[in-house]
């Protein structure tokens, strides 16, 4: 492998992992317009980073290491390589996110109480109520708007409550 | 799903509702439809559960033992505000791609939705307000769309009962919420019981109904009519 290669090679990962990751996060931008063909470059988009990107990370750290290993390069050019793998690296990390649980933090286990002890409610604020048989739970908008994912079983029925 | 269990999570938006991802298979489910739209369960549809969306203050009345998700707090801070919806409109994004100049309510105006038979009507809540209760027609189907004694709570009812269509008002002469019907004189309450008359006892079938975004509502249903103030029942 010669030096242009190699650079080649790690610019290449570079795009590509900026390019993965970046991608859907403008496609998803809730103030774009989202047709079905752009929402599947999304989806694929989203299912390849969480592996793709760790694989270009390997493969840029590999010409990386054999940048270092050649005295023959200048100095500063092994530098910024290694600083392109460090924002790789970064980049794994990221690939590994789930960015909208961020902003709308999941709710880990769903606790319910008896109306009479309820003192977070207003008379105006709006309930979703789901009556399974006689059990009957009521999840307030204003709790699952922020969550928009409640996950929740009764009577033996599992289901999700959403907004 | 097919025997398995699904769990999801938040995963981003399709003009402006959200997608889930189920964790088991990373299939993408669109929210409002409950539909897998990308990944191996394509096409899959989760079966919506019938849900009322009422005030805190009619849900308590109705359902005294009721059990009500836990307010948490370490989240508490980025929980919704009470009437959040009075001011939503002005924070949520702008509508992309919207065509809100020739459309006749603005995109995020508030309407109950109904979809039966294959047809879809939204019904623009500030008409509601006007107009209590609304008596319309979707397909074969009589309904009552009505607001509730808070002035927030919706539902709407098929008005035939046993083959019989019964003709419902708003009584203006009682204290509270009251529905009567011409034909046999029963009053009935918000949540379609007979509670008076001869009728007593009897229950009108209560409709699904969606509240929601105009511009969602029309999103997902195309073909939807929108109910106008003043509009014959049946007309579209």
């Amino acid at each position: 492998m010669n030096r242009i290669l190699a650079w080649g090679g790690l610019i290449t990962t570079f795009l590509l992992s900026l390019l993965s990751l970046v991608q859907p996060m403008v496609i998803l931008n809730p103030e774009r317009e989202q047709t079905a063909e752009i929402l599947s470059w999304a989806y694929w988009g989203m299912r390849w980073a969480p592996v793709g990107v760790p694989l270009l990370f390997l493969v840029a750290l590999v010409l990386t290491v054999y940048l270092w290993r050649n005295p023959r390069f200048p100095r500063s050019e092994r530098v910024l390589a290694s600083l392109l793998v460090l924002l790789l690296g970064a980049g794994v990390w990221l690939s590994q996110q789930n960015i909208p649980e961020w902003i709308f933090q999941p709710l880990p286990d769903a606790g319910f109480i008896h109306v009479d002890e309820v003192d977070y409610l207003e008379d105006t604020d709006m309930i979703l109520s789901v009556r399974i048989g006689d059990k009957v739970r009521g999840f307030p908008v204003r709790i699952v708007g922020y969550h928009h994912i409640v996950h929740s079983e009764l009577e033996g029925v599992a289901f999700v409550a959403t907004y | 799903m097919d025997g398995q269990q699904l769990h999801f999570v938040i995963k981003g938006v399709n003009n402006q509702n959200f997608l889930m991802e189920d964790i088991e298979t990373g299939s993408w489910w669109q929210q409002v439809t409950g539909e897998a739209i990308f990944g191996p369960l394509k096409g899959k549809r989760l079966e919506l559960l019938s849900i009322d969306e009422v005030s805190f203050a009619l849900w308590k009345q109705e359902n005294p033992a009721g059990q009500v998700l836990q307010s948490e707090q370490e989240f508490q801070s980025n929980y919704f505000r009470t009437n959040w919806e009075e001011t939503a409109a002005g924070r949520m994004p702008k509508v992309a791609g919207s065509n809100s100049a020739n459309s006749p309510l603005a995109d995020r105006a508030l309407v109950v939705g109904i979809e039966r038979d294959g047809q879809a009507r939204a019904y623009p809540l500030v008409v509601l307000r006007e107009q209590n209760p609304i008596v319309d027609s979707l397909g074969p189907a009589k309904l009552l769309v009505v607001l509730g004694p808070d002035g927030k709570s919706v539902r709407c009812f098929e008005t035939s009962l046993d083959g019989r269509k019964l003709n419902l008002y708003l009584a203006a002469d009682s204290d509270s919420f009251s529905l009567v019907d011409t034909q046999t004189g029963s009053h009935w309450n918000f949540s379609g019981e007979a509670i008076a008359g001869p009728l007593n006892g009897a229950h009108l079938t209560r409709v699904p109904v969606l509240r929601e975004f105009w511009f969602d509502w029309k999103n997902y249903h195309p073909e939807t009519t929108l109910y106008s103030a003043g509009r014959l029942p049946g007309a579209n």
